[in-house]
């Protein structure tokens, strides 16, 4: 892969870096880019009718990815996208990652990778801008030979003209096809013409990392760079009170010992210098901002929350259908913060001159990195570059980027290029958790057992709110003075639920399930500990509380778990399709082995249709997960492997949160701190998975994240089949301890 | 002090008592090999140390002055050629976000070297001390036995 | 933490302790074996000694002696990745790393073939297993003493780093009920 890393003294200097190729258009040959285009192709052969895609003299293309790679495969999807139009080989294409100037702002007003989106917006667009280079370089062949353009064909790389048995590589066309005009809609294939959509072609970055080259943000180096160790209070959002760093100043290669409102910077020319003398800093430290927070008591208090919500969703009458009810159930449902655990741990490169800044940074989003640099250095947003490296690992943890910020008023007081690394204690203690939540489901059945009745009430942090300088940062056209402002009234409507929280109930009021009586309704309980979108964001709770109170609602109705839920859904309708294939892969309905439980669950998120089903055993009183079996609708799929792996690891990473992670609070501290502490599922424990994914003609939907939210429900829904024990509390482990505890 | 580093002797002069991975990282320009955890328990900082597995995170340079420390970017026998298990982390599409695969792959080295056919016991047994968090478990178990298939083909793995 | 360099001196107590008792007639030599076999027992049984000690393949952890995380076992040593990949020569703690694994040289388990099992053992079994030489690695009674007295592994016992406990006695009292023991030419409870 080719990582473009324009110079930075130029970007720095105020001098336009890169030249001609920056300043091309994100539209096709409008205004004066049709000249840029034609002079950028004489002076270096490259042809650049648009920002993704660039046709170099050896036939190479560099394709622009204006997303961030953290595993989801980003960069090989989009390039197989081109390949397919453009008519390139897979490996003739280079990926480079987009940097954050404005015109890759294409999602939300922002450059960002998130809500498993890139593939669903990069469909169309990307197909017709490299089906527009081919149109183009096909039309400077014809030209040139002076045939029609229709009797020229494209294969790998090549324009051929088979009457006239003639044939052009596209590097040698580069030049002439900067002059024929850039289509604004070319054509595009159909899907039956698909020759590389669909196929599953390995990875574009998988040879660099497997051969230790792929760089990540900590492998970033810059010329002068320092490096900064940050010592962070026990407190979250506590302040250093007062520090002795006398002998850390003496240990060797130490610059300087820095305090700031999140902590004590250690900046040595090398960082196991800064390591190595942090041990010698004695900090003493205010309060936190989250002092006395204890989530024991904040479970405890949602629980026993009794007041109705705010309505995100209603139709009919919930309390009327439950007061007539033949049997009425109600159950709540329960979920810690999170840590996303990237195994990347947080870090940033930044260099400051003046008003002026340039950063490195493993971001989900380069733009909002721009917004909050700009805040730190008190700059503006547009002097601020960033640099998109590879991300080991995001999550939705990469989307806040406190870590930037602190590497930003780092690098200004210390101006020199600083690159920071936190502690994997730090990554863990710092927050941007996952909400805890609490979730109050009600359901009512007839004396049939038909479901009249549905509720489902959200109690816990809202994201929304907690990401309001987010928001506010991002807003196009906003200046500067009426950010806060803006952000001030974000916060104040989110926080009394006068505008809907967009993730509290995401997965509950869109729920497909037909029922006459449903009510869903949330509540904030907001903290100062920042919560975060966490992969699939409220759908993994949501689908926890959902899924797991549908199974309770089918044994009490006497009803098989599928049976009772294809009664709520329409007919034929894709989430039931999506259960029966999941049925079908795993012979759903025949005896299980002895000592086997099995349970299901299905969820629809980021408009894809997952539904699973697990099947669990315990040995020693564990709860060991053997199998998963998982189908999946997401539309046209670019690369069915990649589909594959992203559902196993969602699975995965799902367990991993299902069975024992939690990041408890006492009195404001964090009590997890690696992964002794917050483990994260093993080689081991990690169950055979079973992949379908249905054929499906309709465009793309998301992959990254739509497989984590079924996991949870269709394991405890398992226990239960196995053991008459229903979990509703996650992580599963710990409440299945109790429980058998208790009945002991 | 003196080491040696995929071959080649190296000096660097750093205290003892530094670890190995930062050592590798920043004295050696040898950034493949990663920090995830500072304290033995993710694996993504694994090197080989006289052909066995090292924690780099936890190793102090000291410890290995003299011995055959192998990184990531030395396994292959040389920049064309891949180590068969590093081949069959690409035909089996294993890396995700990649951050773990170094230490995934230096460990599935020493296991193959240890058990030229591993069982899927054998493979809980090896690589259960190194973390994904991406969930690569399934696909690293298929590559660890493609790569002990294509080394009995090709006649050892050349390390 | 400062290193044991009295060690050598424990061991000279340690030997002249079993001369001594030499000269006592046989029936009190075996009588006050057996009493200090006790005090061995106590230590061998104690966390620092039994984790590595283990009545199954997996070693253990913690003074509550679970099961080594990440599913280790003597399978993951014939799998390649001996204990050392992670326990270094010295602790942790020694290098600046608190919360890291602990060490000392030769960090491993006892071989397969002879585990030298002291979990769940009564005082009884252990001290005919101790001193029988084939489950004992064909030690003798006095190398047995040696092990015991110098071995930087059982050292590290009284010297574990972290929040870790130490046996109940310290060192110097077990290599000196050890030499008892031994000169009672290790008499059973």
């Amino acid at each position: 892969m080719v990582e473009p890393h324009p110079s930075r003294r130029g970007f720095l200097g105020g001098v336009a870096a890169g030249g001609a190729l920056l300043s091309l258009a994100v539209t096709f040959g409008c205004g004066g880019a049709r000249e840029r285009m034609v002079k950028h192709a004489e002076s270096t052969g490259e042809l650049a009718p648009n920002m993704y895609i660039t046709v170099l003299p050896d036939g190479r293309v560099r394709l622009t990815v204006n997303k961030a790679e953290m595993g989801q495969g980003v960069g090989t999807g989009y390039a197989t996208l081109v390949a397919e139009e453009l008519g390139v080989p897979l490996e003739r294409i280079d990926v480079a990652w987009a940097d954050s100037r404005p015109e890759y702002r294409t999602s939300f007003f922002m450059h960002q990778t998130g809500g498993s989106t890139s593939t669903k917006e990069a469909y169309v667009p990307l197909r017709r801008a490299a089906a527009a280079a081919r149109e183009m370089l096909v039309g400077a062949a014809a030209a040139t030979w002076k045939v029609p353009a229709a009797e020229c064909t494209v294969k790998d790389g090549v324009v051929a003209h088979a009457a006239s048995a003639r044939s052009l590589g596209f590097g040698a066309l580069t030049k002439q096809a900067a002059h024929q005009p850039v289509p604004a809609r070319p054509r595009l294939k159909k899907r039956a013409e698909y020759t590389v959509i669909g196929k599953a072609g390995r990875r574009v970055d998988a040879r660099a990392k497997v051969d230790g080259s792929a760089r990540y943000g900590i492998d970033v180096v810059v010329p002068d760079m320092v490096h900064a160790y940050v010592i962070h209070g026990p407190q979250y959002g506590a302040a250093p009170k007062t520090f002795d760093a006398e002998a850390a100043r003496k240990r060797p290669g130490v610059i300087d010992v820095l305090a700031f409102d999140f902590g004590v910077a250690v900046v040595a020319h090398r960082y196991w210098q800064a390591l190595a003398a942090a041990r010698d800093v004695t900090v003493t430290w205010k309060k936190g901002t989250v002092a006395g927070l204890d989530t024991e008591a904040m479970r405890r208090a949602m629980r026993d929350y009794k007041k109705a919500g705010e309505g995100a969703g209603e139709h009919g009458d919930v309390d009327r259908a439950m007061s007539r009810a033949h049997r009425k159930i109600e159950a709540v449902y329960e979920a810690p913060y999170l840590a996303h655990a990237t195994m990347e741990p947080q870090n940033c490169t930044v260099a400051v001159r003046g008003k002026r800044a340039e950063v490195w940074a493993p971001c989900q989003s380069p733009t909002l990195v721009q917004a909050f640099v700009a805040d730190a250095i008190g700059g503006s947003r547009d002097d601020v570059l960033v640099h998109t490296t590879l991300l080991g690992g995001g999550f939705g943890r990469r989307f806040f980027p406190d870590f930037a910020t602190q590497c930003a008023r780092i690098a200004k007081r210390v101006k020199k290029p600083v690159k920071m690394i936190w502690s994997r204690e730090s990554d863990m203690t710092q927050a941007f958790y996952r909400p805890q939540l609490a979730v109050m489901m009600r359901g009512a059945l007839s004396p049939a057992g038909a479901l009249t009745g549905f509720g489902a009430h959200v109690i816990g942090q809202s994201i929304s709110f907690a990401s309001r300088d987010a928001i506010g940062a991002v807003m196009p056209g906003i200046p500067n003075a009426m950010k806060h402002v803006i952000t001030e009234s974000i916060a104040a409507m989110l926080s009394t639920n006068t505008v809907p929280d967009m993730f509290a109930t995401e997965g509950l009021k869109n729920t497909p399930y037909k029922v006459p009586n449903l009510r869903i309704a949330f509540t904030p309980v907001n903290t100062e500990l920042p919560v975060a979108s966490w992969r699939s964001v409220g759908n993994s709770v949501n689908a926890f509380a959902a899924e797991g109170f549908l199974d309770e609602l089918a044994h009490a109705a006497g009803a098989d778990p599928i049976a009772f839920r294809r009664a709520l859904l329409p007919a034929r309708s894709r989430e039931v399709r999506v259960m029966d294939a999941v049925a079908d892969l795993a012979k759903w309905g025949r005896p299980v082995a002895p000592g086997i439980g099995r349970g299901f669950a299905r969820h629809t998120a980021f408009e894809s249709e997952v539904a699973e089903i697990a099947d669990v055993e315990l040995v020693d009183g564990r709860i060991v997960v053997r199998r998963v079996y998982c189908a999946v609708d997401c539309g046209v799929v670019i690369n069915p492997d990649i589909v594959r792996a992203q559902i196993e690891s969602a699975v995965i990473f799902g367990l991993s949160a299902a069975l024992d992670q939690q990041i408890t609070l006492v009195d404001g501290v964090v009590q997890q701190s690696n992964y002794d502490t917050f483990p994260l599922l093993r080689m081991f424990e990690a169950p055979e998975i079973h992949v379908t994914i249905l054929d499906s003609d309709a465009d793309p939907t998301g992959v990254g994240e739509p497989g984590l939210p079924p996991i949870a429900p269709a394991v405890a829904n398992a226990v239960f089949a196995l053991t008459k024990v229903r979990l509703r509390r996650m992580p599963l482990q710990p409440a299945f301890d109790e429980a058998k505890r208790g009945a002991s | 002090m003196k080491l040696v580093v995929n071959g080649k002797p190296v000096e660097v002069a750093v205290p003892e008592d530094t670890p190995l991975l930062w050592v590798l990282r920043e004295e050696l320009d040898l950034p493949g090999t990663k920090f995830g955890c500072g304290r033995a328990l993710c694996g993504a900082c694994t090197v080989h140390v006289d052909g066995a597995p090292k924690r780099s995170c936890v190793t102090p340079v000291g410890d290995v002055a003299d011995k055959q420390v192998v990184t990531i970017e030395g396994l292959a026998p040389d920049p064309a050629t891949l180590h068969p298990v590093q081949q069959a982390w690409i035909e089996e599409n294993a890396p995700q976000c990649g951050y773990c695969q170094a230490g995934q792959i230096m460990t599935a080295v020493a296991l193959l070297r240890a058990k030229p056919e591993p069982t899927d016991a054998d493979i809980d047994a090896a690589m259960s001390a190194n973390l994904c968090r991406c969930g690569t478990y399934p696909r690293i178990r298929r590559a660890v036995h493609s790569a002990a298939r294509a080394i009995k083909a090709g006649g050892g793995d050349r390390g | 933490m400062k290193p044991v360099w009295i060690l050598p001196v424990v061991a000279v107590v340690g030997v002249v302790g079993a001369l001594a008792f030499a000269e006592a007639p046989a029936a009190d030599r075996a009588a006050a074996g057996k009493r200090a076999f006790a005090t061995v027992a106590s230590v061998l049984q104690s966390p620092r000694c039994r984790n590595c000690h283990p009545a199954g393949d997996a070693p253990l952890q913690g003074d509550r002696g679970v099961p080594h995380a990440m599913n280790i076992s003597r399978a993951t040593v014939a799998a390649g990745v001996p204990c050392t990949a992670c326990h270094q020569e010295r602790n942790s703690e020694a290098i600046g790393i608190p919360g890291g694994p602990p060490g000392a040289p030769h960090w491993g388990l006892p071989p397969a073939k002879t585990p030298m099992t002291f979990e769940g053992r009564s005082a009884g079994a252990l001290c005919e297993q101790l001193k029988d030489p084939a489950r004992n690695g064909n030690r003798t009674l006095p190398a047995l003493l040696e092990h015991v007295t110098h071995d930087p592994l059982v050292l590290w016992g009284w010297n574990p780093g972290g929040k870790r406990t130490t046996p109940p006695v310290p060192h110097a009292a077990f290599v000196e009920a050890f030499g008892t023991w031994v000169a009672s030419g290790g008499a059973c409870p």
